[in-house]
């Protein structure tokens, strides 16, 4: 990947930044006293394109869904290499495929739950994997497709067909962010891996499921090896936090822990990871030449519009604002 | 076989899917009176409804307190109760024993 190759779009992305939502106006819109107040903030930014239409508070997620349509679109024509956005943009690949197999096997129409972003063709993906068509379909999601059938065949269990895309998913996000060589992508996907796998392990230990399940459930590749979060499964929480207090993720993963010793929920290490995610990307902010800033813009982009549907979600039924407060996410600028 | 159904509004009914419920999210008056409506002609024997979005069409309610299928269940919203399933549920039994024995 050459680094010069960016001169134009980072450009293009510094100014695409100063159209993202300061502080301020998410404040305004968190002390609005209803979603009509929200909207009419909202229709001073850049959403004014994508609200036209829109009447009813109700359908936010129209709004909310085509601009992160808009925002993929538009990296995808200023991205020189595809796989900087590829990396952002895979998750929704393998939604769509889990919708896909769920479909077949249940022979039911479920199109509204695609979502229009995606690597690749994904119609046409439809269309080979739904006519038996698999050859003319990319390796790794024929390779993945292939085995999320056969192990249906098998065990006919509909949650292992979530539990082995996600694990596909994880796998192919690693080789791309191997791929591109930078070093942020790989810190990124290695970060959220250690942080999807301790949430993991908090989740199939309160449900009490065995050593086997939780391996089945591990993702490989973080900086936490696998054989070593598995052996934690009986651990008390203080132990998890100590025996892992020497990661990148640590602060964030005993913060989130703690208060999940309190009160029983997991939703504060969410918020702590997306934060720190956030907090990673950051320095994107000060590199003028490389795909960074492309990619931290869709970070940026992604976790606004995030912050925008607690906000909305929240105003829907009627929260404090204190309460939506305690939500939201760091924001990029 | 009768099917089950939850009409109200989204944020209040989507967790009802995971039981196997289907969820129907209604937003005003209109489109909750045309959902009940078609489903009531669409073999559902229960209708589970929210108090909130049945206290906007109290009409079509009633209509269907007085026929025997399909059953029409007021449940709480996210917001709270309204205590207008309870009240219905002390009037049926006052009707059925004579007096309030709960």
């Amino acid at each position: 990947m050459d680094r010069m190759d960016y001169v134009q779009s980072v450009t293009r992305t510094r100014v695409l930044e100063t159209r993202l939502l300061s502080r301020a106006r998410i404040e305004r819109m968190v002390d609005a006293k209803d979603m009509e107040e929200v909207f009419k903030i909202l229709g001073e930014t850049e959403y004014s394109n994508v609200m036209a239409g829109i009447n009813r508070a109700e359908d936010y997620e129209k709004i909310l869904s085509s601009e992160l349509k808009r925002v993929y679109e538009l990296m995808y024509e200023m991205s020189k290499d595809k796989i900087v956005v590829d990396l952002m943009a895979l998750k929704y690949d393998y939604h769509n495929l889990k919708v896909l197999v769920k479909e077949k096997i249940l022979n039911q129409d479920f199109s509204d739950m695609y979502t229009p972003i995606s690597t690749t063709d994904f119609n046409q993906l439809k269309v080979n994997y739904l006519s038996g068509n698999l050859k003319e379909i990319e390796p790794r999601f024929r390779e993945a497709l292939e085995a999320v059938e056969k192990d249906y065949d098998e065990n006919q269990d509909p949650q292992r067909i979530d539990i082995l895309l996600d694990r596909f998913y994880f796998n192919h996000l690693y080789d791309l962010a191997l791929e591109t060589d930078i070093p942020l992508f790989k810190k990124y996907v290695k970060d959220l891996i250690d942080f999807t796998n301790i949430k993991t392990l908090i989740r199939v230990k309160k449900q009490k499921k065995d050593m086997k399940f939780l391996e089945e459930v591990l993702i490989q590749n973080g900086n936490i090896s696998k054989e070593e979060l598995v052996l934690s499964l009986n651990d008390p929480i203080e132990v998890i936090t100590h025996k892992y207090r020497n990661y990148d993720i640590s602060p964030e993963m005993k913060k989130g822990l703690e208060i999940y010793q309190n009160t029983g929920r997991l939703s504060e290490l969410e918020k702590l990871m997306d934060n720190y995610l956030m907090e990673l990307n950051k320095p994107s902010k000060y590199i003028h030449f490389g795909p960074e800033p492309l990619f931290s813009y869709i970070v940026a982009k992604e976790t606004e519009i995030k912050v925008l549907r607690i906000i909305m979600v929240s105003k829907i039924n009627r929260l404090s604002p204190e309460e939506i407060r305690e939500r939201l996410r760091d924001l990029y600028v | 076989m009768y099917k089950v159904a939850v009409v109200g509004d989204k944020d209040s009914i989507l967790g009802f899917k995971a039981l196997g419920i289907d969820a129907f999210p209604v937003v005003d008056k209109d489109e909750a009176r045309r959902t009940v409506d078609s489903l009531a002609r669409e073999n559902y024997g229960i209708i589970f409804i929210t108090e909130q979005t049945a206290s906007l069409i109290p009409d079509t309610i009633e209509r269907y307190n007085n026929q025997m299928l399909p059953a029409v269940i007021l449940i709480p919203s996210n917001q709270g109760t309204l205590n207008i399933g309870m009240d219905m549920i002390n009037k049926n039994i006052e009707k059925a024993v004579g007096i309030n024995i709960l």
